[in-house]
């Protein structure tokens, strides 16, 4: 007997359920396959950004109430409209930030949490069914996390509205409806947009480095806000120092009738708009900024549309030209070949995975915050302090590649195996790889740290310099041993599900932990003896450099015996 | 002129797939025959698998018309695709998914009856010699046993034309023979195969009509006896394509 006829377009009961068990069985093989440590921390995490989302909201609408409170409003005078508008303007500017980067947890989608659609092309589905398939599966999204305690906490709060009839407490359900489909949809569509872009490499690193732009750029809007807020300088960024200028510099002024237009016309803006004018039962203005969020919905639907069409029927690979790279980087050191050109693979590896660029670009990020929290302006000792933050703060970030050296080799891994190279020179190789990518960290830092603090001192950057080559050191040591003993698959664009890699991480915090005082010595000692500072650190740094030979000597040995483990470890199959 | 759909499985008119400014596949007219088992032979690169991604919908052609039984694919409502079945290049399987499970999900998308899916996937599983091993999840599998997989999911449905992108690649040689006999079955039974291989030993074996690409554009549509008239099947290819074997050169190493 034929297959029965399925109608033209809708999704049939028995197709929908086929997708729907479908869905359900690859998120409970996805969970089964995580060990214990994943599913705590994934909970704990989820959990905790449930309840923030929840306090948040609440505040908010316990904001949109306070000006309607005799007495409270009595206390926050003089100016408190004004005060709860910086307030409410930057709650809601966070729940867009966090409607507009959501989609950066694409990044760590794989098909259980999402369907690939494409696998269901060759099915008997038309086009039109599956994108409303996917519509509605974008609404239990796991970042739905954040958004609907939001919803439930803005009703919540709603109760402490003074004089809001039955009916416009009423009127927030569809207003917040609305809402919910415009983000939904919104975060549907942005991914279905970033997964047609980040197909290819190019526009896939050009974005990430663009949207570490806009996070780096971002993080001084709280900054922004409490120097506004207040005629106090806040943690000394009325200082003369390049932040303040930064502050003060009149493209801000600019900025801030853009970011009006935005928050009037963009989906938080309107749900604040609708929110206002329910609290004083308006309902004109609310049916013009509910009817205005339909609009939004309609839009977004259309264009995602429109975009899955094009996702789903057009080539998944289009040929491109490879460009011949002139200005190819060269290693002109007195060293032995594999050496060389293992360390430069690698650090080709590292400055083009998405993982790599974020630990390098993430560290001066840090550097930036903590000057701007106004951090180590009171003389040369926090400066110290400083520069050991920073260094650890540069492990921290790039723990992941310092713990397991052959993860991204994948089946590349048999050319070391097949070359009959010596295992001594691929673990120099891949030495000087780490080292050399680290060392391009500090600089950078080092670069910003000097340009922050004017009355740097050559003793402090030279102190720096001993103090990240002991670690560098110390860490790389570490990583010979935790790579051979314990390796694992790792894909350094993250663009799919990554193994944990939670026992090295585990073992790599624990040895930070012991590395790190140790660069602190020097100073303990220099206070406690009267010695010189640079003399103990170097000091420091000679006796990590033995280790690390003997170390590197012994991991030299075991690698040989070990290669064929390695390579089982790496290339085994991980959930797709 | 189209001919009736009753004549042939697949009509292609003056087909083009073009990639910015690469052009994959060139004015392609391809008439495939109704009950015929086709090979579509070329080189690397040559444009098949484009062709078959065009041919199964999974990839709108840049301009001309396909027609699979007489009515238009871009036309056509979804039934369509339930007279096909495919086993693409990229088999895109969901692979946490176990055999068995997998064959289940695709007998429910094809809307085969319920109660007949149970004992079809076991039929085909027996058939793969997969079924000691129906509940591990395909990303267990061997590239060979995928390949089964998606066959055995392609047939699932009872489909009336097969698209078989380099189906015997990565089959052991029981395998390769157990579906060499299946595919001549369903030929014989009026089932239409549309197949690309490199393997023109088993195209020339199971083909009744071949036709060959070469940088997207048709160098030749026939029937295999009137094309093996003079030489087999490998000679031909090599004389169509005009490739050169390459044994004059590598001096250095031979």
């Amino acid at each position: 007997m034929p297959a029965e006829h399925l109608s033209s377009r809708a999704l049939q009961r028995q197709q929908l359920r086929a997708l729907l068990y479908l869905q359900q069985r690859l998120l409970q093989r996805f969970w089964a396959k995580q060990g214990s440590l994943y599913r705590w921390s994934t909970s704990l995490s989820y959990g905790f950004s449930a309840l923030f989302a929840c306090f948040l909201a609440a505040g908010v609408g316990f904001l949109i109430a306070i000006p309607g409170m005799k007495g409270v409003s009595d206390a926050l005078a003089p100016a408190p409209e004004a005060l709860i508008l910086w307030i409410w303007t930057f709650a809601f500017g966070v729940l867009g930030f966090m409607w507009t980067v959501s989609p950066l947890l694409f990044l760590m989608k794989n098909e259980s949490l999402s369907l690939d659609l494409r696998k269901l092309m060759r099915f008997p589905i038309a086009s039109e069914a599956l994108h409303r398939f996917h519509s509605i599966l974008a609404f239990f999204e796991p970042w739905s996390v954040f958004f609907y305690p939001t919803c439930l906490a803005i009703i919540w709060s709603s109760a402490y509205w003074p004089e809001v009839t039955l009916l416009s407490r009423l009127c927030l359900l569809p207003l917040l409806g609305l809402w919910a489909c415009v983000h939904t949809l919104g975060n549907r569509f942005l991914q279905d947009l970033m997964l047609t872009l980040f197909r290819s490499r190019y526009w896939k690193e050009s974005l990430s480095l663009l949207l570490l732009f806009v996070i780096m750029f971002v993080s001084f809007v709280p900054a922004f806000v409490a120097e506004q807020l207040t005629s106090a300088p806040p943690l000394n960024l009325r200082a003369q120092n390049p932040e303040a200028l930064l502050y003060s510099f009149p493209l801000w002024l600019k900025l801030e009738t853009l970011i009006n237009i935005f928050l009037y016309f963009s989906p938080p803006g309107l749900l604040v708009q609708g929110l206002q004018s329910l609290r004083i039962n308006a309902y004109s203005p609310w049916a013009q900024h509910t009817l205005s969020l339909g609009l939004w919905s309609a839009m977004i639907y259309f264009l995602s549309w429109k975009r899955l069409q094009h996702l789903l029927h057009e080539p998944e690979h289009r040929t491109r030209k490879i460009r011949p790279n002139r200005s190819r980087m060269q290693l002109s050191l007195p060293l032995p070949s594999v050496v060389r050109i293992v360390a430069l693979k690698d650090l080709r590896t590292y400055f083009r995975s998405l993982l790599g660029k974020l630990a390098f670009f993430l560290t001066p990020l840090m550097v930036i915050l903590l000057r701007g929290a106004g951090l180590g302006n009171k003389g040369d000792t926090q400066h110290y302090g400083y520069v050991l933050s920073i260094i650890g703060y540069v492990f921290l970030t790039s723990m992941y590649l310092y713990i397991n050296f052959f993860g991204h080799e994948g089946e590349g891994f048999k050319h070391y195996i097949l070359s009959g190279a010596k295992p001594l020179f691929i673990l120099l190789g891949k030495n000087l790889a780490l080292l050399l990518f680290g060392c391009a960290q500090f600089s950078m830092i080092n670069a910003l740290f000097a340009l922050l603090y004017p009355n740097l001192s050559l003793e402090v950057l030279i102190f720096g310099g001993f103090s990240f080559l002991s670690m560098s050191l110390g860490v790389i040591s570490l990583g010979n041993l935790l790579s051979i003993r314990t390796p694992g698959p790792m894909d350094l664009n993250q663009s799919h599900y990554r193994q944990n890699n939670g026992t090295p991480i585990l073992l790599g915090f624990q040895v930070l932990m012991l590395l790190s005082p140790l660069q602190a010595i020097p100073l303990w000692l220099a206070w406690w003896q009267g010695q010189s500072i640079l003399l103990l650190s170097s000091f420091i740094t000679l006796l990590s450099a033995l280790s690390w030979i003997l170390i590197l000597r012994y991991a030299a040995g075991i690698f040989a015996e070990e290669a064929p483990s390695i390579l089982q470890a790496i290339t085994a199959k991980e959930a797709s | 002129m189209i001919a009736s759909h009753s004549s042939f499985a697949i009509q292609t008119l003056a087909l083009n797939q073009k990639f910015d400014h690469f052009e994959a596949v060139k004015d392609l007219h391809l008439n495939v025959p109704t009950g015929s088992f086709f090979g579509f032979l070329g080189p690397n690169g040559a444009g098949k698998s484009t062709t078959i991604k065009m041919l199964t919908g999974l990839l709108r052609p840049s301009s001309g018309k396909i027609l699979i039984f007489g009515q238009d694919l871009q036309q056509a409502d979804v039934r369509l695709k339930q007279k096909m079945g495919v086993v693409p290049e990229k088999l895109h399987l969901f692979e946490q998914l176990s055999a068995l499970e997998y064959l289940e999900f695709s007998g429910t998308m094809y809307g085969v009856n319920p109660l007949d899916i149970p004992q079809r996937s076991h039929e085909l599983l027996s058939l793969m010699d997969l079924e000691a091993k129906q509940n591990q999840p395909l990303a267990d599998y061997s590239h060979g046993m995928r390949k089964k997989i998606a066959l055995a999911a392609a047939l699932i449905h009872e489909p009336r034309l097969l698209f078989l992108d380099e189906p015997f690649e990565g089959l052991d040689v029981v395998s390769a023979r157990t579906l060499q006999h299946l595919l001549k079955n369903l030929t014989q039974k009026g089932m239409t195969i549309f197949l690309t291989s490199h393997i023109l030993e088993i195209v020339e074996k199971l083909c009744d009509h071949v036709a060959m690409i070469q940088n997207g554009q048709l160098v030749m549509s026939a029937s295999m006896a009137t094309l093996t008239q003079s030489g087999s099947l490998e000679s031909q290819f090599l004389d169509y394509m005009g490739q050169q074997t390459g044994e004059s050169q590598l001096s250095w190493l031979t």
